[in-house]
């Protein structure tokens, strides 16, 4: 009887743990299973590449082994090169992209506010809009020099356009009743910008985001390659003039790298700012 | 609060829509506006909510014209009209908050509100997180918490099945007794009108076809003969 009821105890709790267990071990299959690809990928090129060079079946220095590529990235590590670089490339992508979120999401306000800046700002935005923004690099320069300037103009003006009109966008499909709920609660304009307009548009402003991000870096490399002394673009240009092909690979991984960082970042500032997004139903039936 | 309606007229692409409305209404009543679907009632509230400009004619609160929404006039909309980026409390603190409350007495305010609707647990939920005849509650209860002198609600139970109906025309009764708001409430359901009523006005076409005071002492009962007379006479007047 006794015994009984201790089996009638442990059998369930065994089997939970058992369980648990079990959970465990495919969570972490699971995430060894998401980089296997990854892994595998690696794996392949070290061994092709090592291949080549005991066979010198192609030029072996155009083709350097993962390995050979990460002693070469900690040498320029420990020469400063690297660190000075991505330092140095952060420091302008954040600048610029921060410059053109606020100037787009500010003159997207602007313009839904103000019939007459409607009216003159936005055919222009539309006629200088299409224009790719690298076309424009040269003229940035001669206009602002090789300094830091130029590159951060063109970055936030590359991030600029997309966030503008996502914003307009937004503004434009603002649920009129949320706004008339406003106005009937006693809201003065700027509250209605601030508490509706705003949270209305922020999912919108957050998509802009995420499409200037990777123009953003295609802008930073692009201005580092024409006229710079630092930066991960530098490292690429300078590395096909001096023929330091490991070189070229690093700085390519690492804005591969960066710009995940970059775009996971994003992710989760999302997920932050649009947490009443989710939810759902289950809540509402809770008691 | 006193409202004027003084030949109001409202048309959308050359289509009459309002015709001609005169009306008077007194402080602390309670107005039922009937009408079939498509008759103009939600275009004559939201002439009154000040969200559209009548073409001919004005409207009058306590003498003065009204140029446009303000925060004496609440609305509860037909669908509904939370801020889905607020939870519930700070759906309801938004009227006092804009209105300079401070925080603290606007949740103090916002709660009493809450628990007027019954819905005080709630308070931390985001609207998405409700069923549709709470969410009405919150959009009642933050109407409630901007304090407006005259209430405009927009067949805000159209959508809800028949117990939450009647416990909501319940709490509604007991909250405009309290609180001695003149509320205007659009229906197309004829014995809500007569059950909620101080006096019912019947649109047909844009405009008033009948104005009948319902003279039945609360709280009433659908089952009174007198009830079943108002709501034939009603169904006449719709139905000819
Ligand atoms: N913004 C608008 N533009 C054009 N026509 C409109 C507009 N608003 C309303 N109408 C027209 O006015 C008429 C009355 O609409 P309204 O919304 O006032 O009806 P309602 O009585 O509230 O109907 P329901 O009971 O279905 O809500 C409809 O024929 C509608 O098409
Ligand atoms: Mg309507």
């Amino acid at each position: 009887m006794n015994v009984n009821q201790v089996d009638k105890i442990t059998e369930p709790s065994a089997a939970k743990s058992n369980q648990k267990r079990n959970l465990n071990s495919t969570k972490l299959n699971l995430t060894i299973k998401k980089y296997i690809p990854i892994i595998s990928f690696f794996v392949l090129w070290e061994c092709l590449t090592r291949l080549n060079i005991t066979f010198e079946l192609v030029n072996s220095n155009f083709f350097p082994p993962p390995s050979i590529i990460a002693v070469q990235g900690w040498q320029l590590i420990q020469t400063g090169v690297l660190t000075d670089s991505i330092i140095s490339s952060t420091i302008r992508v954040f600048v610029g992209t921060v410059i053109g979120i606020l100037a787009g999401v500010v003159l997207a306000l602007i313009i839904g506010k103000s019939k007459l800046i409607d009216y003159w700002a936005s055919p222009i935005l539309n006629m200088l809009g299409p224009i790719p923004s690298l076309a424009i690099l040269p003229l940035f320069i001669i206009w602002f020099g090789i300094g830091e300037i130029p590159k951060i103009i063109l970055i936030a003006w590359t991030v600029f356009f997309p966030v503008l009109t996502n914003t307009i966008e937004g503004i434009k499909s603002v649920r009129p009743v949320l706004i008339r709920s406003a106005l009937s609660l006693g809201a003065s304009d700027q509250q209605i910008y601030k508490k509706v307009i705003l949270p209305s548009v922020l999912p919108n402003i957050l998509a802009g985001c995420q499409i200037s991000l990777g123009l953003a870096f295609s802008a930073l490399v692009v201005s580092e390659m024409m006229g710079a002394t630092s930066g991960l673009g530098y490292i690429i240009v300078d590395a096909r003039n001096y023929f330091k092909l490991s070189n070229m690979y690093v700085a390519i991984i690492v804005i591969g790298i960066e710009y995940s960082l970059f775009s996971y970042t994003l992710k989760l500032v999302e997920r932050k700012m649009l947490s009443w997004r989710k939810g759902g139903f289950a809540d509402a039936i809770e008691k | 609060m006193e409202l004027t309606l003084n030949g109001v007229k409202k048309s959308y692409n050359d289509h009459p829509i309002i015709k001609d409305i005169n009306l008077k209404i007194k402080t602390h009543e309670f107005i039922c506006i009937l009408g079939h679907s498509g008759c103009g009632k939600s275009t004559m509230l939201n002439l009154i909510a000040g969200f559209i400009q009548p073409d001919e004619g004005s409207i009058y609160v306590d003498g003065q014209m009204i140029t446009g929404p303000s925060k004496e006039r609440g609305v509860v909309f037909q669908e509904h009209a939370l801020f889905p980026w607020y939870s519930v409390l700070k759906n309801v603190t938004f009227g006092p908050v804009v209105q300079g409350v401070d925080e603290k007495k606007a949740v103090e305010i916002a709660q009493t509100h809450l628990r007027k609707v019954g819905l005080e647990k709630y308070a931390n939920h985001y609207p998405e997180e409700l069923s549709g005849g709470m969410k009405q509650r919150v959009g009642i209860a933050r109407a409630l918490a901007a304090e407006p002198k005259l209430l405009l609600m927009d067949e805000p139970f159209g959508a809800l099945d028949v117990f939450t109906k009647e416990s909501l025309r319940k709490e509604l009764i007991e909250i405009w007794m309290e609180l001695k708001t003149t509320i205007i409430f659009i229906t197309h359901d004829i014995s809500e009108a007569v059950y909620l009523a101080d006096r019912v006005i019947v649109m047909k076409n844009g405009s008033i076809a009948k104005d009948l005071h319902i003279d039945l002492p609360r709280p009433r009962k659908y089952h009174q003969e007198r009830f079943g007379d108002l709501v034939f006479e009603l169904e006449q007047v719709l139905v000819n």
